[in-house]
């Protein structure tokens, strides 16, 4: 590993795997950075297992013009040599970044032998950065939440594609995501069992929502036949139903969930318990913004594209010159937007270094795709959105930072005397101040605000983060 | 835990050789390239620490490294996130 | 102005603003404190909580920190939010011999003027404090030290004014002041105008900017301080903590470039451990450094060996209000009637802000003070004698 590069890609993911392929061959030094052990992010992690190589989409993807669906990225990335020039680093993670684009990293072990066991922190300068972190789910609080046994949806995914291991052997399914489906497929394809899926949104929401699918037909598709498949394997499936409590004394034995009417508010009377070992659940996305926050970039507020992103000019440059954000992180619209994005961003970075892209990149082409692709944005969110009268109806007993352990009934307490901003909350409670730094509450704490106060986003506020963006041993700074 | 071990292990996936991991100094069977955190599910270990305030036990949540939740001492090392970590031969794992 | 009960305007909404209102609202006065952001937006709520009586001078400096620290124990318990005060003792670390004789010096002044505090030798320190470093040289002692959450502190004196009628404005960022007569008669802010009969300048290190809008210059300029933030761990110091080197670089702002910045350590009620910290003259410039963090780290390290064991959850930066002398600029200004100075606290604002809060309030409302603020004013900036301390 070299202590300067000409790009640094933060994140390999599907937007930093597609931008690493599209600058690779120009003779540009690059350093690709992953907290995970292995690449792929989100949705790529089962297919990059793979140790030394890296990997490469079907360069004939999205040449069409058309919508990028998620089985073609899938299908069309293979492995590869390493390019020259590529650097990889996993479970390597960036801390921060300061002036003159110098990125704070944490490096295992691994990369430097003989340490404490802790690795260590190392400056690393960038002549252009491409932030591609990706989104982590919401989920709305109910008590018992913090039960072992409840996990994201995205959680039981990762247990399966990483390990090989069933959350459990019958999975009960929550949330509003799109990711119920596709987590109940992926258990019955490992011969797990699906106890049910309890979907939040009635059927009327859902239809009502398909409009904003006309130009995302091969998406409409997949998810029509992800329920088929579904039905003819005879899960069962509710909709209009919310978990309210999940029990258990040291880890999760049942979940209490209740029917909903068409606003989203529980009907009294349609209680009903199923024994669990394991939840799954999850309402949506939400953006990894804290490190393009921390080193300055403006964000802008979007709800239809999953609430706080980091905000991009049409080559995807952010705020802060020289460094360019791809992926989730501008708008949570899932893996072809991310695949398009993380190629404009690359184009974009070679363009302003004077290097010549291939004649089948196009600028003006690949701003339209990206267009495209963002439609599918509206449909995701709101399809994930929970109304207001849910964060409304949180018990006081319920722990809102899971961190800190602060409940609803304190941050009902510290609004009404008045602290009505997120900044203001988070002084008040110390919601967002432990080890997360408020990856999990900070979403939340902020739909509260807007659920309790009718406040704008602007009145609101944004969060702020401060280098370390994550935990870092403090041993691991002691080696210069 | 008796059989635990193939319980929630997938039938069909690809696994690394066998290897034996210390959970609190007992013995527990895991497979080579297995996160930490999966591995302890496998073994039936769901709580894999304790809240400061509330005294409640917490596990696996996010799995992806975003919320800290799933906190374990490795090989004397404290609070490793057990869902980033990858499971080696004689990893000695400590919960609580 | 219809009511005749004067109305006074406070501006700024940290530890300094609050405490002056709520001073103010318990006597039944007419205030409002207007903020431009939120309340403990500033360095009030970037910075450690220490109420250290060590690292004041000995003299005027330190009198007003004796007479603040009475006032903490009554705080305690009229404030209507816990400030987790705790008089646990504080330590002046020593590390080498030459600090050793110096603080030998110091301390007997201390202790000449009657403030409880003592020399220990390194066994002894290590005694009371297992984890710090066996190569530590020694310590001075005091069991009058103490903490505080200074954002719950802010907060408190916040809601206690508000409970005592005192009219809140946060979000609300001061444009200029209203003069008629060299007299102030108003504030503008960008939610619009509003008369005042008296405003309390309390804007910490930008009250320099807000002098400026009545035409006075002021000598305070922003020192920057990062911090680094662990996590919550079981007791790992029994006290905070400075180290001699912080109380040369505190009175004497060259040092601070060579021969460090010292450090102070603090761990709160919830078990994190607070390190600090760093001392540059950077403009309003509140962002972490690299080279800040890295300082911190290595020497809290060199003294805490333990804390290698623990995780850095975050960093942050505050704005000291520097002043040349290091003490704060109360009262009235000779060249404008009804604008009064609260600011320059430097280092020291959260342990002086109860005091500061009664002086000011109760000159405003032309009442017997404790201690006369005439060696805080601003013009001992400008007279030939300055100085006026010691
Ligand atoms: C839990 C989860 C499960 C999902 N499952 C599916 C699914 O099954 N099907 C589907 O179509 N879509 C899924 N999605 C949506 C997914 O986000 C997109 O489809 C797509 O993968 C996003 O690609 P990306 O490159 O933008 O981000 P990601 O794939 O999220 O990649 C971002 C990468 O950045 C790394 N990173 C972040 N911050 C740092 C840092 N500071 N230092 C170092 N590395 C860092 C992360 O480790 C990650 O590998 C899922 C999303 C989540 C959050
Ligand atoms: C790293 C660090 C560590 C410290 N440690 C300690 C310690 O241990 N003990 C101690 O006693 N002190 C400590 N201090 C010093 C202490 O933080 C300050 O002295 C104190 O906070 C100053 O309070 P203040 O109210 O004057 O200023 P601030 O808290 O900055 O409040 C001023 C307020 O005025 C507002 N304002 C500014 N301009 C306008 C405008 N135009 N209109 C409206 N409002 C405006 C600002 O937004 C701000 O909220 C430390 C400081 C730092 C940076």
């Amino acid at each position: 590993m070299k202590r300067a590069y000409d790009v640094v890609i933060v994140g390999s993911g599907v937007a930093g795997i597609a931008a690493a392929n599209t600058l690779a061959g120009h003779g540009l030094e690059i350093l690709v950075i992953d907290e995970n052990p292995h690449a792929g992010g989100q949705i790529l992690r089962q297919n990059c297992r793979v140790t030394d190589g890296f990997w490469e989409f079907d360069p004939r993807l999205g040449r069409s013009g058309r919508t990028v669906s998620i089985r073609k990225i899938v299908q069309s990335l293979r492995p590869i040599q390493r390019p020259k020039g590529i650097t990889c680093v996993h479970q390597a993670r960036v801390l921060g970044i300061f002036s003159d684009l110098q990125l704070l990293v944490h490096v295992p072990d691994t990369l430097y032998p003989g340490g404490s066991g802790s690795g260590r922190v190392l400056e690393i300068d960038a002549g252009y950065l491409l932030l591609a972190t990706g989104a982590r789910e919401r989920c709305l609080p109910f008590k018992g939440w913090t039960l072992p046994g409840v996990m994201s949806l995205g959680a039981a995914q990762i247990l399966m594609k990483s390990s090989g291991i069933l959350p459990a052997r019958k999975t009960l399914i929550a949330g509003t995501s799109p990711l119920q489906t596709v987590l109940a497929l992926e258990i019955l394809k490992n011969k797990g069992n699906v106890t049910a899926i309890l979907d939040e949104n009635h059927l009327t929401k859902k239809l009502g929502l398909l409009p904003l699918l006309k130009h995302h037909g091969s998406l409409a598709g997949e998810g029509a036949m992800q329920m088929l498949r579904l039905l003819i394997r005879q899960v069962r499936f509710r909709q209009g139903v919310r978990v309210t409590e999940a029990r258990g004394k040291n880890g999760l034995s049942a979940v209490v969930t209740a029917g909903l009417d068409r606003k989203g508010n529980t009907v009294p009377g349609t209680f009903q318990t199923y024994p669990a070992r394991a939840l799954a659940v999850g309402h949506g996305f939400t953006a990894n913004i804290e490190l393009p926050v921390q080193a300055g970039c403006a964000l802008d507020y979007d709800a239809d594209r999953g609430g706080w992103v980091v905000r991009v000019d049409d080559a995807l440059e952010t705020s802060v010159a020289e460094v360019y954000a791809a992926g989730e992180i501008t708008g949570i619209a899932g893996a072809g937007k991310s695949f398009v994005e993380g190629k404009l961003a690359a184009v974009s970075i070679l363009e302003k270094l004077g290097e010549k892209t291939g004649p089948d990149v196009c600028v003006p082409e690949l701003v339209r795709m990206q267009k495209q692709q963002m439609g599918y944005a509206s449909f995701l969110n709101q399809l994930c959105q929970v109304p207001s009268s849910a964060y409304e109806a949180i018990d006081d007993e319920v722990l809102i930072c899971r961190c800190e352990e602060i409940s609803m009934g304190e941050i009902r307490k510290q609004i009404s005397q008045g602290f009505v901003t997120g900044g203001s909350l988070k002084k008040a409670t110390r919601c967002g101040m432990g080890r997360c730094q408020g990856r999990i509450c900070q979403p939340l704490l902020f739909d509260i605000l807007q659920a309790l106060t009718g406040q704008t986003p602007e009145q609101i506020g944004s969060p702020s983060f401060r280098a370390p963006v994550k935990n870092v041993p403090l041993e691991s700074f002691l080696h210069p | 835990m008796g059989n635990t071990d193939t319980d929630l292990r997938i039938a069909c996936a690809n696994r690394g050789p066998k290897i034996t991991l210390q959970v609190d100094g007992v013995p527990c069977v895991a497979y080579e390239g297995e996160t930490v955190h999966a591995a302890l599910l496998a073994a039936g270990i769901r709580a894999l620490r304790i809240a400061g305030k509330t005294g409640e036990s917490r596990g696996i949540f996010c799995g992806m490294g975003i919320c800290y939740e799933c906190r374990v001492t490795i090989n004397g090392v404290p609070d490793k996130q057990a869902c980033m970590t990858i499971a080696t031969d004689g990893m000695q794992i400590e919960t609580r | 102005m219809g009511s005749r009960v004067p109305h006074i305007v406070v501006i700024g909404g940290g530890v300094i603003g609050t405490s002056i209102a709520w001073h103010l609202a318990k006597k039944a006065a007419r205030v409002t404190l207007i903020e431009s952001n939120d309340l403990a937006s500033g360095s009030s709520g970037a910075c450690d909580g220490l109420v250290f009586m060590q690292s004041k001078k000995p003299g005027i400096h330190l009198r007003l920190a004796m007479e603040s620290l009475k006032r903490f124990s009554d705080l305690k318990k009229e404030l209507p939010m816990d400030i987790e005060f705790r008089q646990a003792g504080g330590r002046v670390v020593i590390q080498t011999p030459a600090e050793y004789q110096a603080m030998e010096q110091f301390v007997q002044a201390q202790q000449e003027i009657g403030l409880d505090v003592c020399l220990m030798d390194a066994k002894d320190t290590l005694a009371a404090e297992p984890f710090l470093s066996p190569d530590i040289y020694g310590s001075t002692w005091s069991p009058l030290d103490a903490q505080v959450n200074p954002i719950k502190l802010t907060l408190g004196f916040a809601l206690g004014a508000r409970k005592n009628h005192a009219c809140i404005m946060t979000r609300s960022p001061v444009l200029g002041i209203h003069t008629k007569n060299n007299r102030v008669t108003g504030v503008v802010t960008t939610k619009g105008e509003m008369a005042a009969d008296m405003v309390v300048n309390a804007a910490g290190a930008r009250s320099g900017l807000i002098a400026q809008m009545v035409g006075i210059d002021l000598p305070v300029r922003p020192r920057r301080g990062q911090l680094v933030v662990t996590q919550a761990t079981s007791r790992m110091i029994f006290s905070c903590m400075i180290s001699a080197g912080y109380i040369a670089a505190k009175f004497d702002p060259s040092l601070a470039d060579d021969a460090g910045e010292g450090m102070s350590m603090e761990q709160t009620d919830n078990g994190n451990l607070l390190l600090g910290s760093t001392r540059e003259f950077e403009g309003f410039c509140t962002q972490n450094t690299l080279s800040g963090i890295r300082r911190i780290i290595s020497r809290t390290t060199a003294i805490l060996p333990a804390l290698t064991r623990l995780q850095v959850i975050r960093t942050f930066a505050g704005l000291r209000p520097f002043t040349p002398d290091g003490l704060p600029i109360l009262g009235p200004v000779a060249s404008m009637d009804g604008f009064f100075m609260a600011a320059g606290h430097e280092g020291d604002g959260i342990a002086l802000s109860p005091i500061t809060g009664e002086l000011v309030a109760d000159m405003i409302l032309g009442q017997k003070s404790a201690i006369p603020l005439t060696p805080f004013s601003l013009e001992r900036f400008t007279t030939p004698k300055g100085q006026a301390h010691g």
